[in-house]
């Protein structure tokens, strides 16, 4: 009973650490082989879709809706004190630098990370992937790289979307319901956003994809255990995906702003 | 097969084209896409302290905005700003600086308020005449410093009012109370009087600005002071005369003849004296000989001497004198 727990608790940082090792070794993996021929742009357009375009419709309401309520807290907050000309300046900030990348991410994450999970971890139980490897194919260059060049392209198209949408949607609520000063709103816009806050939030979503889905394919490349197995793969694929997600933000945006 | 895949890129396309549309559209509307560099021309200013000042911060004129601050370096241990000016605002040479502040929040921005001058700033030119505006630390600092004394001054004020001083206090206010119920009761009584005096005070003051009387005619009439402007005008003429050594006076002030002339008397002067000192010709005998002296002292005895005998002899000489005349 008490060996159980004692190595129970010396396996738990013993997995992290295998686990870490090997998420690096498929990142490693995955890069090395994007860059070698033969590039399947098939394969890569198809997950751009994937990803992309049918994230487009989640991607626009979180945007648009985020933006509408971060602009009906902030003129709240900012009434008491008669600054409610800085709503548009906060939404613009908040949207482009934090929310547009990360809450993009984590949208992606649920709908297509967990998609991706599932995918493989099927075809890993069903011992598709093993059958690849059989024809001489490489597994890692036809099924995970184009999902993971497909993410690092399409997170930033889905952020500008996102930012350009929320400040769409912040304008609507605090201009037209609130009824705040629309000059000062887009004013401030235009002389507190900067063309670095931008992009460092583009360039974040483009690591934030190759996160998600590196993470998000490791976890169903190496599924064990049949259907159950699956389930627990997509599991665990959405919920380190996440973390690993806001841990990074915070890394990033330290580094970056 | 074949459409689906065309499809899937047409919608990728699709997607991308709107985010770089987005994209785009944000960076055109922020308007920093690096057209801050190379427009307009560059002017100088060097303030104490930058504090709140960044690169892109705005210059206005009247609330106008005509430029950016462009760069903030140290140049020594002050500030120096570079300007950028859009081409077509032209600022007078004898223009000032200000750094103000925005709201309250503190946003600061440059206010270039234009000289009268024709002359213009170029580019690399600078802005001398800094005006420094107190931000509001120092003025939350003034003016806590001045609460402070303030609050002292009242306290020591307190402090100095005893039960006696109150006393006393009231009684100067009861005083002047009284004082100013006697001079109501003065003014009222004499309404009349008051009212004639201002009266005349008015007719005396119009009679001034019509020009009557001295005191009119002083303030009003011009001739006095046309006088005196020529009498100041003839003395001008006068001294000018004087400087070329015209006239009596200009010969005095500017002939050197004279001075000259008097020079050599007093030198002949001078030598005559020395003479005299030793002892030379007849007034350096009178005054050193002292033979003449005791020649005259004698004679002056032999005088006296005569003299005595002739007072001796008077009274006989005065009886001959009267027999002389009767007889």
């Amino acid at each position: 009973m008490f060996r159980k727990i004692l190595r129970s608790i010396f396996q738990l940082p013993l997995t992290f650490l295998q686990e870490l090792g090997n998420i690096s070794r498929m990142f490693l993996q995955v890069t090395y082989l994007s860059f070698r021929r033969p590039f399947k742009l098939d394969y890569i357009f198809k997950q751009m879709e994937f990803i992309g375009v049918r994230s487009m419709l989640v991607v626009v309401i979180t945007g648009t809706f985020t933006g509408m309520v971060l602009a009906l807290q902030s003129s709240y907050g900012f009434r008491k004190f008669g600054a409610e000309g800085l709503v548009g300046a906060i939404v613009a900030l908040s949207m482009t630098r934090e929310l547009g990348p990360v809450l993009t991410s984590l949208m992606v994450t649920g709908r297509a990370g967990s998609s991706m999970a599932a995918e493989l971890g099927t075809m890993r139980v069903t011992e598709q992937i093993d059958a690849l490897t059989v024809m001489a194919l490489n597994p890692v260059k036809y099924l995970i790289v184009p999902r993971v060049v497909a993410s690092f392209l399409m997170l930033p198209v889905l952020t500008i979307i996102s930012d350009l949408l929320g400040i769409v949607g912040g304008y609507i609520i605090g201009v037209k319901l609130l009824g705040i000063n629309e000059g000062a709103f887009i004013n401030k816009i235009e002389k507190t956003l900067d063309l670095p806050d931008i992009y460092n939030g583009l360039v974040k979503a483009a690591v934030f994809g190759i996160i998600l889905s590196v993470i998000s394919c490791y976890k169903g490349y190496y599924t064990r255990g049949g259907a159950e197995g699956v389930g627990r793969a997509t599991t665990e694929a959405v919920v380190l995906s996440s973390v690993t997600i806001l841990i990074s933000d915070y890394v990033l945006t330290s580094i970056m702003f | 097969m074949d459409r689906k895949k065309i499809s899937s890129e047409v919608w990728v396309g699709v997607v991308v084209l709107i985010g770089i549309l987005s994209l785009f559209y944000m960076s055109m509307r922020i308007g920093k896409f690096g057209t801050l560099h190379r427009q307009g021309y560059e002017i100088k200013v060097t303030l104490d302290n930058a504090n709140g000042l960044d690169p892109r911060s705005p210059i206005q004129i009247a609330g106008v905005e005509v430029g950016k601050v462009s760069a903030i370096k140290l140049d020594g241990y002050k500030a120096l700003i570079l300007l950028r000016v859009k081409d077509g605002v032209k600022i007078p040479v004898d223009s000032k600086a200000a750094v103000k502040t925005q709201g309250v929040l503190g946003d600061k921005y440059i206010e270039i308020i234009p000289g009268v001058g024709q002359t213009y700033l170029a580019g690399g030119d600078r802005i001398n005449d800094i005006i420094t505006v107190p931000d509001f630390g120092e003025i939350f600092t003034q003016v806590n410093v001045a609460a402070k004394n303030f609050g002292d001054t009242m306290s020591e004020f307190k402090g100095i009012i005893g039960e006696q001083e109150k006393i006393s206090i009231k009684k100067s206010i009861d005083n002047i109370q009284v004082v100013s119920g006697d001079f109501k009761n003065l003014v009222s009584a004499n309404k009349n009087n008051i009212t004639r005096i201002v009266t005349n005070m008015e007719a005396i003051s119009k009679d001034i600005e019509a020009g009557k009387g001295t005191i009119g005619k002083l303030v009003k009439d011009d001739t006095l002071y046309n006088d005196a402007k020529d009498v100041v005008a003839s003395l001008k003429n006068i001294s000018g005369d004087i400087e070329q050594g015209k006239g009596t006076l200009g010969k005095l002030a500017k002939d050197e003849t004279l001075y000259d002339e008097a020079k050599d008397a007093i030198g002949n002067i001078k030598e005559l004296t020395d003479g005299m000192k030793k002892g030379e010709g007849t007034l350096g005998k009178l005054a050193k000989d002292d033979s003449l002296y005791k020649e005259t002292e004698k004679a002056m005895k032999k005088i006296q001497k005569g003299a005595e005998g002739l007072q001796e002899m008077t009274p006989i000489t005065i009886l001959g004198t009267i027999f002389g005349t009767f007889f």
